[in-house]
């Protein structure tokens, strides 16, 4: 399977079209198709770590509650002296930053391992103040930043991509259906789009939580 | 003043003008042969049976509130002794057969309701674990049956067999279980404490005690300094801070665990049922408001009352059991303070003070051992030694490696 | 309701935390200390070194200075950290 490919574990979770409060703008609601590999510096392989992902195009490793956006990659503080990296698909990243880490760091390839929600529009911060306790007001947080913390029960990493404001959400790929649930849920009452802006045909709401799609 | 149904209808043609104070609020008298520090269920219970199986009746009762008010009051006042391990459902037995015969003891109505206690399981694993408790049970005469899912379905209707995290397989039952009024059984035993001549006496705070040369001699309190060759603690949720003060350590850690009360509704719950896949507990109280408590709060406090990702767990526990009960709102909530051991077990017996024993670390226990407690805790004293259903109990088995880990949580307070 | 300021994440809700006890017990290097770094515990009613993992967040174990009475929590620190209880 290659990162480009859907989650299987999402299977009919998420359908294209609209769901939920039929009135007033929707937040969008998706997945996005990246390879992630977690970094953690071994005892005095920092300067190693951050070497390795600056030379393979990557940013400097940002401090905690932030992420850094490089050439190639991203880099998303996740734990003391552990990222997240994110790249495109189909980049072959974790290969090659345990080659040039070698022991200086632990790489993990997470690609599989992690599931990435990403929620956009005028009222995502809505949505997400259901489900975690993180204040997201832009005076406490913004575009760049990481917070660490339980969405509902299941530990995610959520991270402002944009200032419309747009968030990735980074859940372990078995909590995935169950996280699709929640947003759907969340969502429902504001109305949420998943997908574009054509229907998906006949295909029907799938399992999501949310409520019924309106045509 | 003897209570009889002849009393109360004398007293209603009488309009009610003849009834006498429970007990006497005395003042302390400057020594006593024994004093028991905290007038709880377990001091009170203490201080009843060395009167009444030891003759020991120049006893002092302190209480630095009011009777009742303490954390006798703070529980859910469930009686039961479905315990694994001998050491534990023994003496747990004793007080439940204590409770069989109180009311009548006392002349009190304790309210005590033997209406069963039903632990629900929801694994194979569980449902062995269930077998053994209740086969240990039935191997010293105690009462248990498991219940299959059609039994517990009769047995209460309200369970949601089918939950599609944690279905129900069955029930370990154990049917001379039940609940008990928890502050008329402080009302009770002080009435008949101090029908025998104990002293009761409110609003005094034990602020220190004295020893000499390794004996107890003297308390000071904040009512004055008072000598006691002999003296029991039965402060659980302040054990640390009474043992601290006579010069030792105790394995014990003061927590919070709080319980719930809805609003009063038809007879719903008929049973005590105990959910097996959280931590959850649940009866119906006569008034009608269903009792349910949780797991504790999970860090150390003397605050009596709690927190809120507590309730919420609590909460979504029920829920899970029982679904009708999102319907209900919940009146009250309160919070008790816990002595935690870190075995789980209690702790009854002497102390390295000689002449001063205590009875605490009761964890969840503490409310149904509430006889059984005071009535071991008293031999204690009388005899200088703990009684056998005790002796398992003492304060040194952690430096010995005689736990008696009834979880097998190992040594964290918190999780016990 | 207790809120944590975890150094690294700021301030959190204790649900994320887990307790991890008291923070003033040490390993002894010889045999005979391990009743009391087990078992012996000070207890008190008043201000509490203690350990909470921050799970839920960046999994770093934290020492924090906490009031058993009250709740407050007055001091957040790392391990190597050492926050004196306020002189009464």
């Amino acid at each position: 399977m290659s990162a480009t490919e859907p989650h299987p574990w999402l299977a009919g979770a998420l359908v294209p079209g609209r769901f939920g409060a039929a009135a007033g703008e929707p937040v969008r609601l998706g997945t996005r198709a990246c390879e992630l590999v977690q970094v953690l510096a071994r005892r005095d392989g920092d300067a190693a770590l951050q070497a390795a992902i600056r030379a393979a195009g990557g940013p400097d490793l940002p401090p905690p509650g932030h992420a850094a956006q490089g050439e190639r990659m991203a880099a998303l503080w996740t734990q003391p002296r552990g990222w997240l990296i994110q790249a495109g698909p189909d980049a072959g990243l974790a290969r090659r930053l345990a080659d040039a880490c070698g022991p200086a760091a632990a790489v993990v390839e997470q690609t599989h391992g992690r599931c990435v929600f990403t929620l956009e529009g005028a009222h995502a911060r809505a949505v997400l103040a259901r489900l975690c306790r993180v204040d997201l007001h832009p005076r406490a947080f913004g575009p760049g930043r990481v917070a660490v913390t339980p969405l509902s029960e299941i530990a995610a990493v959520i991270h402002q991509t944009g200032a419309a404001p747009g968030f990735d959400i980074i859940v372990a790929s078995s909590y995935a259906r169950a996280v699709a649930g929640m947003l759907a849920a969340a969502a429902a009452p504001i109305g949420y789009q998943v997908g574009g802006d054509q229907m998906g045909g006949d295909q029907m709401g799938g399992d999501q939580m949310g409520g019924d799609r309106v045509d | 003043m003897r209570y009889s149904g002849l009393r109360l209808l004398t007293q209603a043609f009488a309009g009610n003008t003849g009834w006498k104070p429970a007990w006497r609020d005395t003042a302390p008298k400057s020594s006593y042969d024994v004093v028991i520090v905290g007038g709880g269920g377990h001091g009170l219970a203490t201080a009843y049976y060395l009167a009444r199986e030891h003759g020991i009746t120049n006893v002092a009762v302190l209480e630095r509130g009011r009777i009742g008010l303490g954390n006798t009051g703070r529980n859910t006042t469930i009686i039961r002794s479905n315990y694994l391990l001998p050491e534990n459902h023994n003496f747990y037995e004793w007080s439940l057969k204590l409770w069989e015969g109180l009311e009548q003891d006392l002349n009190y109505n304790a309210m005590v309701s033997q209406r069963g206690v039903l632990n629900l399981f929801h694994s194979d694993a569980a449902r062995h674990a269930a077998a053994r408790r209740g086969n240990a049970m039935r191997l010293d005469g105690i009462d248990a049956e498991l219940l299959d899912r059609a039994q517990v379905a009769e047995f209460c209707p309200l369970i949601d067999l089918d939950n599609a995290r944690f279905p129900v397989m069955g029930g370990l039952l154990q049917r001379r279980g039940g609940t008990a009024r928890h502050d008329a059984v402080a009302w009770g035993f002080a009435r008949a404490a101090d029908r025998r001549g104990v002293d009761i006496i409110q609003e005094c705070e034990v602020q220190g005690i004295e020893t000499e040369g390794g004996r107890v001699t003297a308390l000071r309190t904040s009512r004055g300094r008072i000598r006691a060759g002999r003296v029991g603690l039965a402060v659980a949720g302040s054990t640390s801070l009474l043992a601290g003060m006579a010069g030792f350590e105790v394995p014990i850690e003061s927590h919070v665990l709080q319980a719930f009360v809805s609003e009063a509704v038809k007879p719903l719950v008929h049973a005590v049922i105990t959910f097996g896949a959280g931590h959850f507990y649940i009866s119906q109280s006569d008034k009608g408001g269903l009792v349910f408590g949780g797991g504790l709060d999970g860090w150390n406090s003397y605050a009596q009352r709690g927190n809120l990702p507590a309730v919420e767990h609590v909460f979504a526990a029920g829920v899970a059991m029982m679904p009708a009960l999102s319907r209900l709102r919940a009146l009250r909530s309160w919070g008790g303070m816990m002595d935690m051991t870190p075995d789980g077990s209690p702790i009854i017996g002497l102390t390295p003070i000689q002449g001063l024993t205590m009875t605490g670390g009761w964890c969840y226990g503490g409310f149904k051992a509430t006889p059984g407690s005071g009535w071991c805790h008293a031999w204690t004293i009388a005899k200088g030694e703990p009684h056998p259903l005790n002796a398992a109990f003492t304060l040194d088995r952690f430096r010995q490696g005689r736990l008696l880990d009834e979880r097998g949580a190992g040594p964290f307070a918190w999780a016990q | 309701m207790i809120q944590i300021a975890c150094p690294y994440c700021g301030p959190r809700d204790e649900a994320e935390f887990a307790y991890r006890g008291d923070a003033t017990v040490h390993r002894p290097a010889e045999e005979a200390g391990f009743h009391d770094y087990v078992y012996a515990r000070a207890n008190p009613r008043g201000w509490h070194l203690e350990w909470w993992h921050h799970t839920g967040g960046c999994r770093a174990v934290l020492k924090v200075l906490r009031h058993t009475a009250t709740h407050e929590v007055r001091a957040v620190g790392l391990p190597a950290d050492r926050p004196e209880p306020p002189s009464a």
